[in-house]
């Protein structure tokens, strides 16, 4: 094994868990300020945040900055008290990321407030979760998803590279740069 | 002249010179005495129960999330099918997906056949056909499943072989459905996995009445014995023989060995995974290392003398590792024979001197009843022969490894919860080891970080070094698997379940592949606990609910009775005897509705979807056998919250409550079709956080059967908890008021107001009622279901 072992490359940084393959598209890499055009280009785009925001309150900072940008929140995993405790109060609390993803598969979905989202924003999960979730939204939906998470997301259409102990200062990027007030107001 | 008679009757007259062989005898065709008219459904076939799937499935559609997105089980391929594309065989992705999961669901379901089926030839070659089925006076209806399933009525051992010849045949004719070039409509693939889901309930049923009839497990007692659980527990001056897997019968013998030469104080024999919970309700005095994740750290801790492994869940690298540190294993199963010499035959002292002299480093016994004195003689001689094991791992060895690590972060991307071991040793350089601590926490001692460690460092003893001290002297108590729920204490608690005032049945069952901290699951549970829920629980997860105390020093076993009943924690057993939990659902619909049992599964499971608000909890599933079972318990209504791993599962099944047409039910009483309010509002749905599982489970409870009492204890509990985990309402509180008498008491004035102002419903304030707005008006005679047949039988 260990001959094996040192054979083997490294493993593809890229990939939060180097066996989790699929032969179709991997997600493009989002820079920050590319990031911010697509999302003022969207018509509604939602950012849904986790469970791990219960563990690293900057992300909340980062998530409650987006929501006064304009972005829509689905909070899950519990993180709605976090916004709930700042005055925010998310599209919907409840349901968890497997809940969303369903009704996002589903084009009726008018959302929860009656509009559909057609750009997705995932924070703060457990990366083999959020994977298998993107996974869903990748071969069965035409929504555009994108992980701002600190692992690349290989399933998502775009995202954040490992940034891993960069995290916060690639959130900071994104959301200096996104500014405030004029998102998704886009009418169709 | 000889011949074999097999099974038949034959007159013999006036043969001479014939040597007869007899196969099993067969007593004069009695008639079977007519225990209940027949329903509907008796062993059904593939097809019988697709009508009730689709009704599910219809409500509760499928979502998948492909691990991959192509196949390459034919020659044809491997085919691409992102995007839902076809194969070459024409299939597209979401029915492989489905496929998939009816394979998945096909391994555990057969793993238990299997076990039942070894379990059944022992019991039969040693206790014969005719040794009865008898779980006492409490429990009559003492295989709820195999009556439901079969229509058969099991009071002999003999009688359950035709419940495992049927199991066996459906397992098969599922099986064969899954060769390429047959189903293409993924919905008939998710009824497969649900018909053996089913067949899976009965196969485990079989098992455990087996283990309980034949060796005298508790029979449905509460108060069954306290039993010792945690590494602490063990008594390391003795020689120790550690037993893996889920198959009682070599420990069950080691254990007799044991007793019969007065050996019961001179050795400790100590269990990991449900072997261990198997074994504790054959001998109250045998002990619990822990779950499945306490496997490697077991082994590596040196603490066994002999390992014995039967089958199921246990690692495939044990030889290896028990080899290096010089440890005989006795492989006991078919199933695991670990590439080791059979040596059944043999004689056992030639085989001790093997393994003890290090010649062979395991064998293969097939005979339980000699791998009882094989392993109990090889321990002793181990330690005579090698004294005390010496710490794993010295101070200066783990300095060693520490400093071997270039922070290269291969580990973390091989971690299947991502552990940011990294950070941990860098810390660790600088002597602070609170990081590995927290990580003891999560990790599950897989051992794939040591597998892509450039520097071979060994990781998982690192971590468990860093916890040593606590780890090796953690203590809990677990109560003995108690089998059955009884028949007096269903009849106790049937009408409150059914009207909500007992506001559920919360059942942990599972692996231990948690997202977190072991000690989640205990916090979760307590929660349902302290607020008078039911707790019935089986197999690692009642093993980890032992395993953590509060600060009196209190497992919750101690603290809770073992009675199903309000704010009881019942402990069934081990992975086999989750058909308690399903068949206390049954037998609600049975004993206290007075609803036919006998071969009528979709009257029962249209019953409990309506009515029962059971709810299970697989936090940390890892396995194919938890894959069959809680999708099992999903055909017969009874829905299950799990843990954010089981996404990979690929597959679950979740309603969507805005879809109003989904949501209805023909009511009995009324002679109308109606919608109803979403509820359970999904059979299967990941949660990510224990506070998102908490809420998630106590609104699966709800039913629509619900009376106005039971409903607003229900939503008195699913807000509150909402409030304290979430920090507001729940966004969907308002599609279960039926009526104000649904609200939480504390809360009506505050809730009819936001009824009101948010969602348009017409209040009057004098009378403080509600005029319009909810999905229907309560009715207290409403009598719920989704099936024409069963409408058409009570509405006449």
């Amino acid at each position: 094994m260990a001959e094996a072992k040192r054979k083997a490359k490294k493993p593809p940084e890229k990939l939060f868990n180097t066996a989790d393959v699929q032969a179709s598209r991997s997600a493009m890499l989002a820079k920050p300020n590319v990031l911010v055009k697509m999302i003022k280009r969207a018509k509604n785009p939602v950012l849904i945040t986790g469970g791990r925001l219960l563990e690293d309150r900057r992300l909340v900072d980062y998530a409650v900055r987006m929501h006064d940008s304009g972005i829509a929140v689905i909070a899950t995993g519990a993180s709605s008290k976090l916004f709930i405790e700042r005055g925010i109060r998310p599209d919907a609390c409840v349901f968890s990321l497997h809940y969303i993803t369903q009704f996002l598969l589903d084009e009726s979905w008018q959302g929860f407030r009656g509009k559909p989202y057609d750009l997705a924003l995932f924070l703060g999960f457990e990366p083999y979760y959020l994977s298998r979730m993107l996974s869903a939204l990748k071969h069965f939906s035409k929504l555009t998803t994108v992980s701002i998470d600190a692992f690349y997301q290989p399933h998502a259409k775009f995202s954040f590279p490992n940034t891993l102990d960069l995290h916060h200062e690639m959130l900071e990027e994104f959301v200096s740069a996104l500014g405030g007030g004029s998102i998704g107001k886009k009418e169709d | 002249m000889g011949f074999e008679l097999r099974e038949g009757m034959f007159v013999l007259d006036e043969m001479r010179n014939v040597n007869i062989k007899i196969g099993r005898v067969i007593e004069e065709e009695k008639e079977e005495k007519e225990w209940e008219p027949a329903g509907p459904t008796p062993k059904p076939h593939i097809l019988d129960l697709r009508r009730w799937d689709r009704k599910l499935l219809e409500r509760y559609e499928p979502i998948y999330a492909p691990m991959q997105d192509f196949c390459n089980l034919c020659t044809m391929g491997p085919c691409e099918l992102s995007q839902n594309k076809e194969g070459a065989c024409g299939i597209d992705l979401k029915t492989q997906k489905a496929r998939l999961v009816t394979i998945a669901c096909l391994i555990g379901a057969s793993a238990h056949a299997a076990h039942a089926r070894h379990l059944l030839e022992y019991a039969l070659e040693n206790f014969g056909h005719d040794y009865p089925i008898n779980l006492g006076s409490n429990v009559n209806v003492e295989a709820p499943n195999i009556r439901l399933v079969c229509g058969i009525k099991p009071e002999k051992l003999g009688h359950l072989e035709e419940v495992l010849d049927y199991v066996e045949q459906g397992l098969v004719r599922v099986l064969h459905t899954i060769h390429t070039g047959q189903e293409e409509d993924y919905l008939d693939f998710e009824s497969k996995a649900f018909e053996v889901g089913m067949l899976d309930h009965v196969a485990m049923e079989t098992a455990d009445l087996i283990q309980i009839a034949v060796f005298n497990y508790p029979k449905g007692e509460p108060d069954a014995p306290l039993i010792d659980i945690g590494f602490g527990v063990l008594d390391t001056d003795k020689p120790v023989l550690l037993v893996i897997g889920h198959n009682i019968l070599p420990a069950r013998n080691i254990d007799d060995y044991l007793r019969e030469h007065g050996l019961e104080d001179e050795v400790e024999i100590a269990g990991l995974c449900c072997t261990a919970i198997d074994t504790s309700r054959y001998d109250p005095k045998a002990k619990i290392v822990g779950t499945l994740s306490y496997e490697l750290r077991a082994i590596r801790s040196g603490i066994a003398d002999v390992v014995v492994t039967d089958e199921q869940c246990i690692r495939a690298d044990t030889l290896r590792e028990c080899s290096r540190l010089g440890i005989p294993v006795i492989a006991s199963s078919e199933a695991a024979a670990r590439g080791l010499p059979d040596r059944t035959d043999e004689n056992p002292d030639v085989i001790i001197n093997d393994l003890v002299s290090g010649r062979e480093r395991g064998v293969l016994i097939r005979d339980p009843d000699k791998v009882g004195e094989i392993a109990v003689r090889v321990a002793m001689e181990m330690r005579r022969k090698k004294g005390r094991k010496p710490a794993f791992m010295e101070d200066g060895e783990l300095k060693a490894e520490i400093a071997k690590c270039t922070a290269c972060m291969g580990c973390v991307f091989a971690c299947p919860h991502n552990l940011r071991i990294d950070r941990a040793m860098s810390a660790a350089k600088d002597g602070d080891f609170s990081i590995f601590k927290e990580l003891e926490g999560s990790c599950i001692a897989c051992g794939r970080c040591e597998q892509v460690c450039p520097r071979d460092i060994r990781i998982v003893d690192v971590i468990m070094k860093s916890s040593y001290d606590s780890l090796v002297s953690k203590t809990g108590k677990m109560r003995a698997g108690r089998g059955p729920i009884q028949d007096t204490e269903i009849r106790n608690v049937g009408q409150p379940i059914v009207m909500g005032t007992i506001p559920g049945v919360i059942a942990p069952i599972g692996c231990p592949n948690y997202p977190r901290s072991r000690k989640e699951v205990s916090e979760i549970i307590e929660e349902f606990l302290k607020r008078k829920y039911i707790v019935a629980t089986t197999g690692c997860h009642a093993m980890d609910l032992g395993m953590y105390k509060d600060e009196e020093g209190k497992s919750l076993y101690e603290k809770y009775p073992g009675s199903f009943d309000a704010g009881g924690l019942v402990n069934c057993g081990s992975c086999v005897s989750n058909p308690h939990i399903s068949g206390a659902a049954i037998k609600v619909a049975n004993i206290f509705a007075l609803r036919p049992l006998r071969a009528n599964y979709a009257e029962i499971a249209d019953y409990i979807l309506n009515r029962v608000g059971a709810v299970g909890l697989a936090w940390g599933p890892y396995s194919q056998k938890a894959a069959s079972i809680a999708t099992g318990f999903n055909r017969l209504g009874i829905p299950a919250v799990v843990g954010p791993h089981a996404a990979k599962y690929r597959r679950a099944l979740i309603g969507k409550f805005w879809k109003k047409e989904n949501w209805w039910v023909y009511d009995i009483k009324s002679k109308k079709r109606m919608n109803v309010e979403p509820c359970p509002d999904a059979l299967l749905v990941a949660a990510e956080t224990k506070e998102e599982a908490i809420v998630q489970l106590a609104r699966l409870c709800l039913r629509p059967a619900d009376t106005y009492m039971g409903r607003q204890i229900k939503l008195t509990h699913y807000i509150d908890l909402s409030k304290k985990y979430l920090g507001c309402l729940p966004d969907d509180w308002h599609l279960y008021v039926r009526s104000e008498a649904d609200l939480p008491l504390k809360m009506k004035d505050e809730l009819l107001k936001l009824l009101e102002e948010e969602h348009d419903w017409k209040i009057d304030w004098q009378k403080k009622k509600i005029l319009k707005g909810p999905i229907r008006m309560y009715d207290s005679g409403f009598n719920p279901t989704i099936l024409e047949e069963v409408f058409d039988k009570y509405s006449r």
